[in-house]
């Protein structure tokens, strides 16, 4: 059978990471600035997330390293976006080819102390409870997708229930407005990106330090991107992003499961990417935050 | 906070200037504010009236000058975030709304902080009540802003001011996108605020609004302040006379040639939106070397008649001929090359790009002429040039034409449109509200360029909420109701009392 829970689960592992970065990337993108840099971000976290998991012998420590490397990545952005600032799409872009350069000479140095794989993450039910199969589910989901759904849920409340949310959006929507009401505008969108950075980068590590357990060239394969479509797919709305995640996720656990199948690997692993692209034609066409993508100059 | 009492020094601004790189848009401006008193602020189109009250709303830094807030000195650190604190509150020129926010989201926005993770809603929202039943307006809570009509995102401007305080407000043209009905209302809701104690700044052209509210009215011209005039000391022509570098001649002359050929006819045109009838079979004709008025209150079906004409909405019903060939489903793009040519009622939204400069506006959606390109290359030389005459003839008052067009004032950029909308060589012109937020100078220009226009054999059609320029510039005005033409009046023949019954609809069958 191909849909059991170890299906069920794989399919949770993968979208793990792509829910965390489409997180930051919603942040960023709701404070209006466009953040093409996902992908790089998170190919950083994703190395940084090994190194600490392998350096300190704590994967907790792997995620921790992840996320820092991502909030300064994330800061990286705002100076050249924000502060200076420069096109949105172009340094988007430099970001991601400099991050897969940066990324490949550190695990060139670091190459022989990654040999091994980082240790596991995840906790395992206590005696008692091992025999019940659906405490035994709940343990076997990765604690990082319990982390995802959490983050959601705070992101949310964050975004749409609370004041420094809607200020933000305000910022998203129209800096006239935002300026009028007294927001500093740089200042709102140099800490979004650190949070956006932050996630990306903790994506990035819950990619490697929580799943694949190792590094490899440009392993996050355009993951970042794929967050960046999901958050499009779901309009910049938190659910429907989750969503879009979670589509690929069951995409890509069902290209893996279908290999057994035999043939050309590599076009079972095109299905999630087909589907992405399927679901972001079909989808209604949603608003971006009015101001993403342009430059904001102070007078 | 000090108490705001009657006749008591709000904000004093002391040889104010304001520099942006090697142009003084203000120099050296000293302007007195006191509570209970209304104050105008009038100049030509870039005198700096804006920019001095941006100064006041800390959205810019003073080059030169102290202002003094409550009787304080209040430094060179200035922002927005102090100015409400210190109870100003503003109104832009351009609103500043966010369109996709709901009314009470704008209107709690500016008074957030940004520690208050759990907002009392709830609150605000009574408030929010409270102070709209104060002043009598009907707005619900929850629509989005881009939902609301103009004259409705004018009233959320105001309880945005009001709800965070302000017992300063000051007011950047609030009447020019506002149907006379609704500046009536407006103004005397400026006299309750007056009486009331506000301190209150408004910025108008329109000289006998000023002359009729504000207890002292400043006239600024280039940037310097030429006079400050107490109520009863001067007279229109005064005032007008400072504003002015040089005489005006503001008469008003109606076409005179002989009409010749249909230019645009409307046949039975309707427009239905979700089984509303937006139009409802219009028929109308526009010959050359004629004016033809189109009034009406505002929302009757102004702007989608001028939209179907463009093609940017198409009709359901009905057919639109120019010279007798009809449009059909050809595009705007088709249509503009075709010789119409469209000065629109919201200048942002339809006709200019802000993050251009002026020499791209000028040219937009006319790029791909011999004079401007060859073979997809842009002609820099000859764009240059042509921008260059246009600034002149039209007077844009800027410094270079690449000077982004979001940094000219609000008159200016208007002139931008006009001046490439007219410079096509048109055969027929839709002119919707063309004078919005000219001063009266540029706005009897204008006219008179219209009048031109159609002697040259032009058809024009203007579309304007202001009857005496209906009733100078055309021979025959149409009243629009409920997106039905339900009346056409003679200029010559016109008769206020039976206009008015028109408008209202009273006979509307
Ligand atoms: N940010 C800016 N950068 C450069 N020049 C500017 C900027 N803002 C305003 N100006 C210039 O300063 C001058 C004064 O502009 P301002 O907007 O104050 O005019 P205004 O009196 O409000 O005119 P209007 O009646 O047309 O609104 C104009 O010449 C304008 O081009
Ligand atoms: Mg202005």
């Amino acid at each position: 059978m191909i849909f059991d829970l170890e299906f069920v689960l794989s399919a949770l592992r993968i979208a793990t990471p792509l829910m965390i970065v489409a997180l930051g990337v919603l942040i960023a993108e709701r404070a209006g600035v466009l953040f093409l840099g996902a992908e790089g971000v998170m190919l950083c976290g994703a190395l940084f997330g090994i190194l600490g998991a392998v350096y300190v012998g704590d994967p907790w420590m792997g995620v921790v390293w992840g996320l820092s490397a991502g909030v300064v990545m994330g800061l990286v952005t705002a100076v050249l976006t924000v502060w200076l600032p420069t096109d949105q799409v172009v340094m988007g872009l430099a970001m991601n080819i400099a991050a897969i350069g940066l990324t490949s000479f550190i695990f060139r140095i670091a190459a022989d102390d990654l040999q091994q794989m980082s240790p596991p993450m995840g906790w395992s039910a206590p005696g008692a409870l091992s025999e019940n199969p659906i405490a035994a589910f709940l343990f076997a989901v990765p604690p990082l997708a319990w982390l995802a759904v959490i983050l959601y849920f705070v992101v949310w409340y964050m975004l749409f229930r609370s004041a420094p949310g809607l200020l933000l959006r305000s910022v998203g929507q129209n800096v006239k407005a935002a300026r009028s009401a007294g927001i500093n505008v740089v200042l709102v969108r140099t800490v979004a990106l650190a949070l956006a950075g932050g996630l990306a980068g903790l994506g990035g590590a819950a990619l490697t330090v929580g799943w694949v357990r190792s590094f490899a060239d440009d392993i996050t394969a355009g993951r970042g991107f794929i967050a960046l479509a999901a958050v499009y797919f779901g309009r910049w709305y938190p659910r429907w992003t989750l969503f879009g995640c979670l589509l690929f996720g069951l995409g890509e656990a069902l290209a893996l499961r279908t290999q057994v199948l035999g043939g050309n690997a590599h076009f079972y692993l095109m299905i999630p990417y087909l589907l992405t692209v399927g679901v972001l034609a079909f989808a209604e066409r949603g608003c971006a935050p009015r101001e993403v993508g342009k430059p904001y100059e102070q007078l | 906070m000090v108490e705001a009492s009657p006749g008591s020094e709000a904000v004093r601004l002391e040889g104010i200037s304001k520099a942006f790189g090697s142009f003084k848009a203000l120099d050296n401006v000293s302007v007195t504010l006191r509570y209970g008193e209304i104050h105008a602020l009038v100049g030509e189109n870039g005198a700096g009236k804006s920019t001095l009250m941006n100064v006041l709303y800390g959205i810019l830094q003073p080059s030169a000058g102290r202002m003094l807030v409550g009787g304080q000195d209040v430094g060179s650190h200035w922002s927005t975030r102090d100015a409400i604190a210190h109870q100003i509150g503003m109104i832009h020129q351009h609103f500043s709304l966010v369109m996709e926010h709901s009314v009470l989201d704008n209107i709690v926005m500016p008074t957030l902080k940004w520690t208050d993770l759990a907002p009392k809603w709830g609150q605000y929202r009574e408030r929010f009540s409270e102070l709209s039943a104060q002043f009598g307006f009907e707005l619900s809570p929850d629509t989005l802003v881009g939902k609301l009509s103009v004259g409705q995102r004018q009233q959320v401007e105001i309880l945005k001011m009001l709800y965070q305080g302000a017992k300063i407000l000051i007011l950047d043209e609030p009447t020019a996108v506002l149907t006379p009905q609704q500046s009536d209302r407006l103004l005397e809701m400026l006299l309750q605020f007056r009486d009331r104690g506000y301190a209150v700044v408004i910025i108008t052209h329109k000289l006998e609004h000023a002359l009729d509210l504000a207890d002292h009215i400043t006239v600024l011209r280039n940037g310097r302040q030429i006079a400050t005039v107490a109520k009863g000391e001067g007279t229109i022509a005064d005032i007008a006379r400072m504003m002015v570098s040089q005489e005006v001649n503001t008469a008003q002359r109606r076409s005179r040639s002989a009409v010749g050929e249909v230019v645009l006819d409307m046949d039975n045109v309707s427009l239905d939106v979700d089984g509303v009838a937006l139009l409802d079979k219009i028929s109308l004709q526009v010959r050359e070397g004629e004016i033809l008025g189109v009034a009406g209150v505002a929302g009757n079906g102004q702007s989608e008649l001028a939209e179907t004409i463009i093609g940017l909405q198409s009709t359901t019903a009905g057919s639109i001929s120019i010279y007798g060939k009809e449009l059909g489903t050809t595009s705007v793009e088709a249509r503009r090359r075709g010789g119409i040519a469209i000065i629109p009622e919201d200048r942002h939204a339809h006709a200019v790009v802000g993050e251009m400069d002026i020499a791209s506006n000028f040219i937009m959606g006319h790029e791909g002429e011999p004079q401007f390109s060859r073979r997809g290359i842009l002609n820099r030389k000859n764009i240059a040039e042509f921008a260059k005459h246009c600034i002149a003839e039209f007077d844009v008052r800027t410094r270079s034409a690449e000077t982004k067009l979001e940094f000219l004032s609000g008159g200016n950029q208007q002139k931008v449109v006009i001046g490439r909308e007219l410079s096509a060589n048109p055969r027929l012109i839709i002119a919707h509200e063309p004078a919005r937020g000219l001063d009266f100078a540029a706005t009897a220009y204008i006219r008179q360029r219209l009048v031109q226009a159609a002697e040259a054999g032009a058809g024009v059609l203007l579309i304007s909420s202001d009857l005496d320029e209906l009733m100078e510039l055309s021979t025959r005005v149409v009243v629009l109701y409920c997106g039905r033409a339900v009346g056409t009046v003679d200029a010559d023949a016109y008769d206020p009392q039976h206009f008015g019954s028109l408008m209202a609809g009273a006979e509307a069958a």
